[in-house]
């Protein structure tokens, strides 16, 4: 009972996935075939070749802008996770030990940086942006996903240092570190696991963001969501070019985000499962 | 070692108050208090975890409060242990040399030799959750020990054990401080720790230190009602009484017994506030007599026994009161049966009842 369950739900969930793939593998004739071509179809790589080589009629021929737009997502992602959770570390680790004044007020502030829905603030940040010259620009994206994302970080990793023991940092001082040793050496190493769920979270945000980028981004910033959007085909949509895009893209977070799986899991459990 | 006025009230839940404290080099002294007294606050102002709101810490002839605890150069064992998990055990025994950089080679040999003199070297690659509670309790201490810091902070280090091992380790420990001849504050809630390990005790209540000497002095004569409740085993019986004088002859009267105490009565009354007292007698500075023989005696009939191993503890009904006597195992009581006790009135304490102070 419990598998059928099981079963179930990633059936529900899984589904689109297989049906992303199997579409990214077929000729434009299969895909629209009736009755649907589960498997038995001649599966062909034409459509990732589309996603990197340009060779549609009217077009000049030659090598595609989706590496490039790869590229920028990749950075525009790593950088602003990594200063997410470089800030927001040091940031949850002084509200879990410190008596910061006004501790609470702080916290709920910047929770309240997430109560807006984001498309309410589009507008004041463009133009707040135009005026910055930060359109079309990586910092300016990749400051806006630091804002996204530091409430959500702040918050999971102060849960993540507040199950550590206080007693380590005081130990590893005692020892003769500073505070900042003590942190390095005692507490860091215990919520690393944690420290991964929240950079995959964060990672997960960043990467399929798509309504900030498609405003706030030129080509020169382009990231893949947005690219995707503008898949344009000679005769209605190209399907295969896009699903073959969306193919190439979801694997780098699958990759990372079974690496981290164990730490994900452990993560996430922090404190349910520990016990005392 | 010194502590000169030390206080600590805001940001704590065991504030501490004006406290004094006098370390000798090399002393063992035990800070004594049940939880919530302030020990662990101490401890942790001594270390340099806690900033206190007011007074001075001196260790040696510095004045260290501006110090990080770093630069202090204390070593704390604490209640929890406090090992590092992500360590082995020999990474946390490392770990104060490794902050203090310290060269491979003499890190190793000091390791080694710690884990001699405890008895852990077998245990070195393990990690902390794979050991046992005295296992850790002993790589705490290592962690403490294996540098020669100034002074050895201990926050109820046995506490987490069980009976027997706590009684080892009691022994262990008081070795390890002699020969390691080294100044060591101890802080625990157990009087038998306390009494059988420090040279000095210094006995605290709610944040203050109530009194301040060595073992025979706390136990022997208490300075008031409350260190002597607080230590000894069964705690000491307690009578309300008052004074009387007939005839040239004073006694302690109570509601069960009259006691001739003419040889204390100028001392008394000196120093007595009121002429009210409460009578205070060890179990062990008690005698049970079967026959009435001779004055003085209290009469009262045997409750229950207790017994303990080579001791018996006797619970007596006296009127309404039980009180406790601690006698060798060999008499052959039974309850039910009358008895006369004797008082050793050279072990008595007699406490104003409105101070709670001592006087006799």
């Amino acid at each position: 009972m419990k598998y059928l369950l099981i079963l179930v739900l990633t059936a529900a969930w899984l589904f689109p996935v297989y049906w992303l793939i199997v579409t990214s593998l077929k000729t434009r004739l299969d895909m629209f075939a009736i009755p649907p071509k589960w498997f038995n179809f001649q599966p062909i790589l034409d459509n990732f070749i589309d996603v990197f080589y340009e060779h549609r009629y009217g077009l000049t021929p030659g090598p595609t802008d989706f590496p490039r737009f790869l590229l920028n997502s990749f950075f525009i992602s790593l950088s602003s996770i990594a200063l997410v959770i470089l800030v927001g570390m040091l940031a949850s680790y002084s509200f879990s030990r410190f008596n910061v004044k006004g501790k609470d007020t702080w916290l709920f502030f910047i929770l309240s940086t997430r109560m807006l829905p984001p498309i309410a603030i589009i507008i004041p940040i463009y133009f707040m942006y135009q005026r910055l010259e930060l359109l079309n620009n990586y910092f300016g994206l990749i400051a806006l996903y630091v804002m996204f994302n530091m409430a959500f970080a702040v918050w999971m990793m102060k849960g993540f240092f507040d199950e550590i023991p206080r007693e380590l940092d005081d130990a590893a001082m005692v020892d003769g570190y500073s505070r900042l040793g003590a942190f390095r050496k005692a507490v860091l190493p215990q919520a690393l696991s944690g420290i991964a769920a929240t950079a995959v979270f964060c990672l997960i945000m960043a990467w399929n963001e798509f309504l900030f980028a498609y405003i706030l981004s030129g080509f020169d910033t382009r990231t893949v969501p947005v690219a995707l959007s503008r898949i344009r085909g000679e005769s209605g949509i190209n399907w295969g070019t896009i699903t073959a895009t969306e193919v190439l893209y979801i694997t780098p977070v699958i990759i990372f985000t079974f690496f981290l799986q164990k730490y994900l899991l452990r993560g996430i459990t922090f404190g349910t499962v520990k016990g005392k | 070692m010194r502590l000169k006025n030390l206080s600590k009230k805001a940001g704590t839940l065991c504030p501490v108050f004006d406290v004094n404290l006098e370390v000798a080099d090399k002393e063992f002294v035990t800070l004594l208090a049940p939880s919530g007294s302030g020990k662990t606050t101490t401890l942790r102002m001594i270390a340099g975890l806690e900033v206190p709101d007011e007074g001075e810490i001196y260790i040696g002839d510095e004045l260290v409060n501006d110090l990080t605890p770093a630069e202090r150069d204390t070593a704390m064992v604490f209640q929890t242990y406090a090992l590092y998990p992500h360590l082995t055990v020999r990474g946390n025994l490392a770990s104060p040399l490794r902050a203090r950089k310290t060269p491979q080679n003499e890190m190793d040999s000091r390791i080694k030799d710690v884990a001699d003199i405890l008895g852990i070297a077998h245990l070195l690659e393990k990690y902390p959750t794979q050991l046992s509670g005295g296992e850790m309790q002993r790589v705490a201490i290592g962690r403490a020990i294996i540098r020669r810091p100034r002074v050895y902070l201990l926050d109820e280090p046995l506490t987490n054990l069980d009976a027997k091992l706590r009684v080892h380790m009691r022994a262990e420990l008081k070795r390890l401080q002699k020969e390691l001849g080294q100044t060591m504050i101890y802080a625990t809630h157990d009087e038998l720790e306390a009494l059988s390990m420090s040279d000095r005790i210094a006995v605290m209540r709610n944040g203050r230190i109530v009194q301040y000497g060595t073992s025979e002095e706390i136990f022997e004569h208490p300075k008031n009602l409350s260190v002597a409740t607080f230590v000894g085993t069964p705690t000491m019986n307690l009578f309300e009484c008052i004074l009387s004088e007939k005839a040239g002859q004073a006694y302690l009267e109570s509601e069960v017994f009259k006691l001739n105490i003419t040889e204390l009565a100028e001392l008394i009354r000196d120093k007595a506030a009121g002429s009210e007292f409460i009578l205070g007698i060890r179990p062990s500075d008690l005698t049970i007599h079967t026959e009435k023989a001779g004055e003085d005696l209290i009469q009262g009939e045997i409750y229950v026994l207790e017994p303990m191993g080579a001791a018996l503890v006797v619970d007596v009904k006296v009127g309404q009161e039980l009180v406790k006597v601690k006698v060798p195992g060999s008499l052959s009581l039974e309850p039910g049966r009358k008895v006369w006790l004797a008082f050793d009135k050279g072990k008595m304490h007699v406490f104003s009842k409105k101070t709670k102070e001592t006087i006799v």
